[in-house]
């Protein structure tokens, strides 16, 4: 079993009494709370914050964390002999010898402690733990559904009553209509219940891979459209990509820079019915360097041209 | 390996006010002081009894949360909730926003041009110290 150091975590001395934890606690809380924090790792911190608190915060696991004494974070460690019995109620203590810590988590360590008081107390229903896991896909595997595969590390206890780090897989099916920060539900597969209290749920937050082209809005998508100044001038055919492969669209003479031309129906398809629209942006592309002949051929536009893009500078207010 | 039926949070699907309690881990009471504090919103707020709509489930979890790890009162719960819809609002806005922005923003990038000597010299004139006025013995 690997050691963590909880009084690091919380940025407190050993000695520190239950009023300054707390204070500690609320104030990485605060900026670590994964409902409101923006920094990149908040929920892994918080979760090692939480951890940290709710073993510091009782002084009956408090007592039976420095027990363990002290040791470098991550390093392996075994609770010293006796330990089990005083503070575990042998939960930990198989009988028969064959019992080892190797699979354990520290945080499921405490957790016995108050499972063991709690069974203690009656046969109270505890509801399993509820998990939480973001689903990164690209926008192609949002537009047509996808199966994820999904591995998570989980507490369980074996039919002893043993707490047990265990490893689940499954594969979840993500339905054609998913978007960013759209949630999931997977019924019963968090934690398992105890005492007859029902299985934890698993809820899949979905995160959108940035794309090459497409940017993404709800369902709807946008795509930066570059005409040659000819093209926007004259109106042209041309094809453009989507996301159910290329269409042809037809852009309207005198199209200008910044206008949104809508492909209706081409964005991400939405769950119940219907889809996103795609809007492509006009951008007007000017080539780097043009020939001789072209530099000529504007010459004479500008020669011949009374269009005045700057008309509106010089009005009143 | 099984591949697992899921289901959206979603507007169409809805949950009792027992089945969000659970689910949420919030009691009733404390459901029903964010409704009457209008942090949660119930489908039809005159029927006898609530349902909601299953996307509150997000809010409802994270009501539950902000409330044990912040020991937040009634009042301090449904403001924290308020204000959050409104950062997720207008992060949603911002999102909008920033899909319909160009990919390269500002297109071509920012350029540093030399501005005309008329325009200069206006500069330089009120750049200028003003002149001292001499005092006439």
């Amino acid at each position: 079993m690997k050691y963590k150091d909880y009084y690091k975590v919380m940025g407190v001395e050993r000695s520190a009494g239950a009023d300054e934890i707390k204070q500690a606690y609320r104030k990485l809380a605060r900026k670590y709370h994964p409902d409101v924090s923006k920094e990149p790792d908040a929920e892994e911190k918080f979760k090692e914050i939480g951890e940290a608190y709710e073993t510091l915060k009782d002084p009956q696991k408090r007592a039976a964390y420095d027990r363990l004494g002290s040791h470098r974070p991550g390093e392996e460690f075994r609770p010293p002999p006796g330990w089990d019995t005083q503070f575990g109620e042998g939960q930990f203590h198989s009988g028969d010898g064959q019992f080892s810590f190797d699979d354990l988590d520290l945080s499921d360590l405490f957790s016995g402690i108050m499972g063991a008081r709690r069974g203690a107390g009656g046969k109270i229903p505890v509801p399993g733990q509820d998990y939480e896991v973001t689903a990164h896909i690209s926008l192609e595997e949002a537009y047509r559904g996808t199966e994820v595969d999904l591995d998570l590390q989980v507490p369980e206890h074996d039919e002893r009553g043993f707490p047990h780090r265990v490893q689940r897989s499954f594969k979840a099916r993500i339905p054609k209509g998913a978007t960013d920060g759209q949630r999931l539900r997977l019924a019963g597969k968090g934690g398992k219940g105890a005492n007859g209290g029902r299985d934890g749920d698993l809820y899949l937050n979905i995160a959108l891979r940035p794309h090459r082209l497409f940017r993404v809005s709800g369902h709807d998508l946008f795509l930066d459209l570059p005409l040659a100044p000819w093209e926007a001038v004259l109106g042209t055919t041309l094809e453009v990509p989507t996301l159910g492969g290329s269409v042809q669209l037809k852009v309207p003479p005198g199209t200008r820079a910044g206008q949104q031309l809508r492909l209706a129906g081409r964005g991400l398809p939405k769950p119940r019915a219907g889809e996103g629209d795609l809007f492509a942006i006009v951008q007007i592309a000017v080539p780097s360097a043009a020939g001789e002949r072209e530099h000529a051929l504007y010459k004479e536009l500008a020669g011949i041209s009374t269009f005045n893009p700057r008309g509106h500078f010089g009005q009143e207010a | 390996m099984r591949s697992e039926q899921v289901r959206w949070l979603h507007e169409h699907y809805e949950f009792s006010l027992a089945e969000l309690c659970e689910l949420s881990g919030l009691s009733e009471r404390e459901l029903r002081g964010l409704v009457d504090r209008g942090a949660i919103a119930p489908v039809d707020p005159r029927a006898r009894d609530w349902t909601f709509s299953a996307d509150r489930l997000v809010v409802a979890r994270s009501a539950h949360r902000l409330r044990r790890d912040f020991d937040l009162d009634q009042e301090g719960l449904a403001l924290a909730i308020a204000l959050l819809g409104r950062v997720r609002d207008l992060e949603e806005e911002l999102r909008g926003l920033r899909a319909r922005l160009p990919g390269e923003f500002p297109p071509g990038g920012v350029l540093s041009v030399r501005t005309s000597p008329r325009a200069r010299a206006s500069r330089a004139a009120r750049r200028a110290p003003p002149k001292r006025a001499t005092r006439r013995a």
